[in-house]
This record gives C-alpha cells, structure tokens and sequence, in this order.
C-alpha cells in the first residue's frame, strides 16, 4: 500500500481513461465537451480567497491537475506546474476550452455575485468528479471564510493523501471479460432552428422543489430522472408531430452514474449513456405510454452485466493492437469523423441527473443550490442537466438555438403538472 | 414576486420579460422596483480566433524559400533555359488555390472563385507563351473560354446550393451542371479543332444526363407520378 502512495504522489504523468481518450479528438475550434457545475452560495463570493482554495485543493486531484500533451500513439495527462484560472463568469459559459490557453489547465473556475463554478474538459471527469472537485473547493473556500466545514459526502479530506482508487480506470477494473456487443447507431430526429452566434448558448435554469418532482413521479410509478426524461421524449415526440416530416425514432440520451452499480471510487469518468428510443410511427403516444416505454426501456438495461459489456464494447478499440499501433493524429482524425457522421445523429436529446449532491450539514447552511449542465451540443437543440441539493433541483438547459421552444414547453408541461417553477437565464 | 402570465413560472424579482416567452413582466406592485440582479453577467467572453491567417503566412514564406533558391540556381548556372518559370507559376498556382482563402480577411465563395479562374488562366498562359513558337492560338480559342466558361458554371451552381434547395432540385441543379459542362466542352473543343458546332461522342453522356434531368424535373412537378414511382419502386 506504501508503494502505491508513493507512486501516485511521484507520478507525473497518467494515460486518459477509455472514456477521455475520444475527447480530445471531437474538440473543434468552436466547440468542446464541457462539463458544468455550480454552487450558489448565499452571501457573494472572494476571488482571492476562492483563488487560495483551489490552490490548497489540487494536490488532492492530481487528475486534474494538469494539462494536455500529445504521445505518438495517444494523448496523455501531465502534472501541471502552472497556477490554476480563476475568471469572472460571463454570458457565455461552456465555451470552448483549447489545450494551450488558461495555463493550459484543462478546467476553469468562474466567480460571480454569490455563485461558484467549475466548468472541466469531459477527458478529465464525468459529473460526478466533476461535482466532487468543485464541492471539495468550495468546502475549503468555507473554511477559508472563518466557518468550520467537516469532510464528507462529496468533500474530500485536502490532507489526505490522494487514493489509487480514486484515479483508476474502472473501465478496465469491470469491464466483461466474455461478452460484448454491438452499439446500435440510429438516425434520429433533431429539433432544429437559428443557431445562436460562434461560442454563446442559451442557457435556462427552472428551481423546482424536489418534493413536489418526487410526489409527481411516486403517482406515475417513476423515478424522478424518468418522470423528467419522460416530460422530454414526449416534448420531442410532439415536436416532430407538428413539423409534419417523415417521423423519425426519437432517443433519449440518458448517462448513467456507473458507481451506483460498482463500488468504485474514481474520480475519473466512469458513466456510460443509455440510449432510449421510441418510434413515432407506431401511433399516438400518450405521455404516461411515454413514460411507462422509457421507465422499463431503462429498467431493463441499467443492469451491472450490461454496463459491463457495454464497458468492454467502448475498450475493444482501445485494446485492439491494430489500432493501438496507428498515430494520433490519425486516431483523432477518425474519432472526429465518427463524432460528426455518428455520435449526436443518434441522440435527439440528453437528460443527465447527478442526483442529490451530497455535502455535510454544515456546509448546506451556506448553499442555496447546486447546478449541473451539460455543454451546448453540436446538433442536438437543448441538452439538459439536473441536480439537486436539500429540496430545491436546478433543472439546466443548454441550447445553441436561438428558440427555447423545448425549456418552454418543459417547465410549462411541470406548472400544468401543479410543479413550482422558478426561472433564471443568460437571455438578454 | 412576479410571475408569467402565459407560462406561470416564477421569474427573478425586477425581471422585465420571460426568459421562456418574451412576454413583457409588469407587476403593479414593483412598477418602481430597480433591484434587478441578472443571473448572467451582460459581458460575452469570446476565445480568440484561431491563427489560420498567421499558419498561412508562414506556409507562404516556407513556400518563397524554395522558389528563390531556384531563380537563383535558374540564373547563375543555366541562363539560357528559363525552367525556373514552371516552378515558379506552379508555387503561384497551389498558393492561390490553396493559401490564399486563409489570407484574406473575409473569405466570400465569389472572390475566391474569380482569383481561382484568373490563376489557373495565368498559369496556363504562362505554358502557352513559354511553348508557343508563335503558330498556334490554343490559349485564346481553348484554354481561356473552357477556364472562363467552367468556373463560372461553378459560381452559378455555388449561388443555386446557397439557397438551399431541396434533394430533388439539387440532383437536377448538378445534373443541369454536368450536361452543361459536357457541351459547353465538346463544343469549345470542336471549334477549335474542326472549326465545327459539333458535339459528337461527349454527346452521349449529355443526353444521358438530360434524359435523367427531365426524369427528375418531371418527379419534382408531377406528385402522382412521384407517388406511383415510391409505389412500385419501393425497397
């Protein structure tokens, strides 16, 4: 065990874990896979004293704590010696991150009134790591402030020394080792309209009490994440309907928290998507028919066997000696041909649920909310991410449209439902 | 407090539209009410733009390199023979077709298109005058019209797509282009040769090319028979 300490303080450099090594080659100049999380506290943040935070905080991640180089064959994390970004927040979160700017950090903190938030490059985590690092700073930023904030929960202990469990790739750990399969690819239907201009979105936040979500989704038979995929599909399913055109599937990307299934503890990605679709050309769908069709379309694949497999279809390219021997620059060539021609021309929308973000007691006296949003997608109109913290969920909606016909009709659809909803936007 | 009337979200206090509708917010009770705090700041952060400019003046200085080195060799050991002039216009031809777009400021299809047409017309002249002893006038009567007439068939088939038209209308649009392209050759060529209007053989592939143009322009009009042709040509 005293090897393994000694080894993860020493190391310099660490290989990106299955699910990172495509993400570098689908970043364009205009866009990147980014992952958002904030925390609105309630009194207005310290840049300097944020600034120190996260400072004390990033020996405890070595994973994200550093920067981007380029192997022959793959791309591989280094330790980053340089100070870590600290910005003030503006219009346009989710921006595109490139490898050689904000110290070539791969993550950005924003500070702005009584609001912290992190936005990380997908390579480097999932929402959860995502979700962990920021409550980590933001418990330090706390303490900084004179209040005397414990660990637990999402908050690691800064003076710990970093786990090796924490920095694995539970991919390869769980992954099958019989059985495998074959992802199907779909073209699906994609609401469309006016694109917003390069590098700005339209994000949407709605509040909603998480009692009255979950009193709505126990009368359905759902859970929460179901009921609010459930309210989507059926949108999108209406949508298409209106237009008039040839009815395509529509599908619901789902990403699922793998260590709900395995007991890992990584802080590096490990959530795969569940695809879900429906075909509109069956015949009128009523939205309990939706939901019912997307909760045990769910229920019958989230499963620790399939995951497994699914974990051994991502790492059979990884593993395939062929492919391991072809250059970078080739392998990002295909990945971002297949992210062009594939990836979100399967997927009508995402619905991404972190959950209760868990922090102590006396940490949730300073926090009003947590947030959680996926980035803007390059052909799928609004991306959706919830989480929720003591009884208030923070429903997000990255669009790249102009249209926000989709969060419209959302929270519309929750305040016929007999849901408060309270809205906040970047609109201006 | 206010809420919106068409979509009954609660909004941020001092608010003056849905952030979901645009529906104007006026709340008798906060008519004086200044305390509004966005949840974004009104600031956009844009990242710089990438460096194609800058990567395509260095390629255009990497490029000047070779080209010196070869005048210079061209006049000190062989002046008599001027082979320099072909490395030198075929340099000229790949930097204008391939470097130039990133040099400008503004790229428009337009411009790139002409200068396209007006360096592949130079560089052929460039062959013609070096080569001609003087008899024949291919540049004038061959080169020029088919360079001329191609490139702007382009430029109209580029302003056709710009209005985005539908698969049908594209498949005619490039079929059109194709038989056009086919006669408008043909013809150039036997004018030249034979001083003929002729078309002869590239006459086949224009008439095959019109027989599928009045197929599909047919298809595009007449939605019966578009139907009976999905009917009995389904797969």
């Amino acid at each position: 065990m005293k090897k393994i300490k000694k080894n993860i303080k020493n190391k310099t450099w660490f290989k990106l874990d299955n699910a990172g090594t495509v993400f570098p080659g689908q970043n364009t100049q205009t866009w990147s896979n980014v992952i958002r999380a904030s925390i609105n506290l309630k009194e207005e943040v310290d840049p300097e004293l944020l600034t120190e935070a996260t400072k004390r905080c990033l020996p405890r991640f070595p994973t994200m704590a550093v920067r981007l180089r380029n192997g022959f064959f793959w791309h591989y994390i280094e330790k980053n010696p340089e100070p870590p970004v600290i910005l003030p927040d503006a219009n346009n979160p989710c921006r595109r991150i490139k490898f050689n700017e904000d110290n070539r950090y791969m993550f950005r903190i924003f500070y702005y009134k009584n609001r912290i938030s992190l936005e990380i490059f997908h390579a480097l985590t999932d929402g959860f790591g995502a979700c962990v690092f920021l409550n980590t700073i933001t418990a330090e930023y706390l303490r900084l402030k004179g209040y005397d904030i414990p660990v637990g929960g999402m908050v690691l202990d800064i003076n710990e020394e970093p786990k090796a469990e924490e920095i694995e790739d539970s991919f390869v750990k769980y992954a099958s080792k019989t059985g495998s399969e074959k992802l199907p690819l779909f073209k699906t239907y994609h609401k469309k309209g006016t694109r917003m201009p390069k590098h700005t979105s339209i994000i949407t936040t709605g509040y909603v009490p998480v009692d009255e979500v979950k009193a709505k989704a126990k009368q359905y038979g759902v859970t929460i994440t179901e009921y609010l995929a459930g309210i989507l599909m059926y949108l999108h399913i209406q949508f298409q309907k209106a237009e008039g055109k040839k009815q395509k599937d529509v599908c619901m990307q789902i990403p699922v928290n793998s260590r709900n299934q395995f007991p890992s503890k990584t802080l590096r990605n490990f959530s795969v998507n569940y695809n879900l679709r429906i075909d509109p050309n069956w015949g009128d769908y009523t939205f309990e028919e939706v939901l019912r069709h997307l909760s045990l379309s769910l229920r019958l694949t989230n499963n620790p066997k399939h995951l497994s497999v699914m974990f051994a279809a991502n790492l059979a390219m990884e593993k395939n000696p062929f492919m391991r021997f072809i250059p970078l620059f080739i392998k990002d060539l295909a990945v971002g041909l297949v992210f062009v021609f594939g990836a979100e021309k399967t997927t009508t929308s995402v619905f991404t649920n972190l959950g209760v973000a868990k922090v102590p007691d006396e940490m949730m006296e300073h926090i009003e909310s947590f947030i959680l949003m996926p980035s803007p997608g390059r052909l799928n109109g609004a991306r959706v991410g919830a989480a929720s913290i003591g009884n208030t969920m923070a429903i997000t909606f990255s669009n790249m449209y102009k249209e926000t016909d989709v969060e419209r009709e959302f929270f519309r659809f929750l305040v016929r439902e007999g849901i408060h909803v309270k809205i906040e936007s970047n609109k201006q | 407090m206010s809420y919106c009337v068409n979509c009954g979200v609660e909004l941020s206090a001092g608010t003056k539209k849905c952030a979901l509708c645009d529906t104007p917010v006026i709340n008798p009770n906060e008519l004086n009410n200044t305390d509004y705090t966005p949840a974004f700041p009104e600031r956009i952060e844009l990242p710089k733009e990438t460096k194609s400019r800058f990567g395509a003046i260095i390629i255009s200085i990497l490029m000047l390199i070779p080209n010196i080195v070869c005048i210079i060799t061209n006049l000190l050991l062989t002046p008599e023979l001027l082979w320099s002039v072909y490395v030198v216009s075929s340099s000229l031809m790949f930097w204008f077709l391939f470097v130039f777009p990133f040099i400008i400021k503004k790229t428009h299809p337009y411009i790139i298109l002409t200068v396209d047409a007006i360096a592949t017309a130079v560089y052929i002249f460039v062959f013609y005058y070096l080569n001609s002893t003087g008899s024949g006038d291919w540049f004038w009567k061959l080169a020029l019209p088919l360079d001329a007439g191609i490139f702007l068939m382009i430029a109209l088939l580029n302003y056709y797509f710009s209005k985005k038209p539908t698969k049908v209308k594209s498949a005619i649009a490039i079929l059109t282009f194709f038989t056009a392209a086919d006669i408008f050759t043909c013809l150039v060529i036997n004018l030249y040769r034979y001083s003929v209007i002729a078309t002869y053989i590239t006459l086949i592939i224009g008439v095959s090319c019109l027989i599928l143009l009045v197929f599909f322009i047919a298809t595009d009009r007449n939605k019966k028979l578009y139907d009976w042709l999905s009917r009995k040509f389904f797969f």
